[in-house]
């Protein structure tokens, strides 16, 4: 396979699996808010919040997330993934702390994710495969 | 360094920290790992069972190896293959000393495995420099065909020599080579390179690639030509990447009658 075939493979690939990370967190802000709250309160300081701010969260996140997964306006639904998991990943700070407590060694799987958003971003014009945005 | 290598280093450097850490785990708290091991692959590491009419078939541990013995556990030479029963293991496993054995083991199969991931990682990886190199050449002429004319110039070194039939003298410099491309860039349509089967080789810091490969131009109000050519190509490598230092391209001779 040839160099300019393989890059954007494996950013797509990379991409996919990004997408899916997060869209899976997604989702749990619509099928369990409860859980999604209490998350935000444990982790980012934010507590009290409802329902339906949850829902409008996640309903925001995922305008953004189909964007990044269809590669559209790569410029901001790229950078916009990249600060969302950066904040979910800055946030479980205390985890990082202390590694092997309990099922903290599974939070450091953010860091290899997070460095995948960066590719993305910094390369997101070589990312051309299964796109249907302008090829930026 | 390019961007390319910025985004796949910081990659490796977090998949590499993030495996470290489950390894470094593996150390700290083995039980964790058995419990893992126990729970999601389903492998017990000193029992294989393999239910059948209601048996357990016992492949059990070595004493000679372990060097002890509790009088509980069951040895090969007490089972002498046969298949045992259920409650014959259960008996066996259920003290304290199976599970210290089982620690120790354990340990000795991670670190075993942690040197010998450590000692193949440690070998010179000729196979890893050939591959960078071919990675180079093939970006290279990527961007040549695409009229790249920023990423072309990325890895050619400030004192880069190139000896080409196009060009009466050596282009010599950096900056001449850019002067080239921008020429031919602009008296040209199009100008495609297929490379035919190259060679790469790595000497130290120095890399070779050689072969032929075909050039299909199509200059402005001319029709496209297509001329094969052999090439050499020599790079060095500076701060991690392949530079290339000395390009030599030349018609291929006529074929004997």
């Amino acid at each position: 396979m040839k160099l300019e075939d393989r890059v954007p493979l494996a950013l797509a690939l990379l991409r996919l699996s990004v997408f899916l990370l997060m869209f899976m967190w997604d989702i749990d802000k619509f099928l369990n808010p409860e859980h999604a709250a209490h998350v935000y309160a444990n982790f980012y300081f934010l507590s009290g919040l409802g329902a339906v701010v949850m829902y409008l969260v996640g309903a925001l996140e995922l305008v953004i997330l189909i964007g990044f997964v269809l590669g559209i306006r790569k410029n901001l639904t790229y950078c916009a993934v990249l600060v969302l998991h950066g904040i979910s990943t800055l946030s479980a700070f205390r985890q990082y702390l202390h590694p092997f407590e309990g099922p903290n060694l599974l939070f450091f799987a953010a860091w290899p994710a997070l460095a995948a958003c960066f590719a993305l971003y910094v390369l997101r014009d070589l990312d051309i495969q299964w796109v249907v945005g302008q090829r930026e | 360094m390019q961007r390319e290598q910025v985004g796949l280093f910081i990659l490796r450097v977090s998949l590499g920290l993030f495996l470290l850490l489950w390894s470094l785990d593996k150390l700290v708290v083995p039980e964790d790992t058995m419990k893992i091991f126990t729970k999601r692959f389903t492998t017990d590491l000193f029992t294989t069972k393999k239910r059948k009419r209601g048996l357990v078939l016992c492949i059990p541990h070595d004493k000679v190896v372990l060097g002890a013995n509790d009088g509980h556990s069951l040895s090969r030479a007490a089972v002498g293959g046969r298949p045992c029963r259920e409650d014959e293991m259960a008996g066996s496993l259920l003290n304290g000393t199976e599970e210290r054995r089982r620690n120790f083991m354990l340990r000795r199969t991670v670190l075993m495995l942690i040197v010998l991931v450590a000692c193949t990682g440690l070998s010179p990886a000729q196979g890893d420099e050939v591959d960078g190199l071919r990675a180079s050449f093939e970006h290279e002429i990527a961007a040549f065909n695409a009229r790249d004319l920023d990423t072309l110039m990325g890895n050619q070194h400030e004192h880069v020599v190139a000896l080409n039939p196009a060009s009466p003298t050596p282009v010599d410099g950096k900056s001449a080579r850019r002067q080239s491309y921008q020429t031919l860039f602009a008296t040209t349509e199009s100008v495609t390179v297929t490379p035919k089967n190259p060679q790469f080789r790595v000497i130290d810091n120095t890399g070779l690639v050689w072969g032929e490969y075909t050039i299909a131009a199509k200059s402005k109000d001319k029709p496209m030509t297509t001329t094969a050519v052999r090439f050499t190509r020599t790079y060095v490598k500076s701060g991690g990447q392949w530079l290339l230092v000395l390009y030599h391209v030349a018609p291929l001779s006529a074929q004997p009658q």
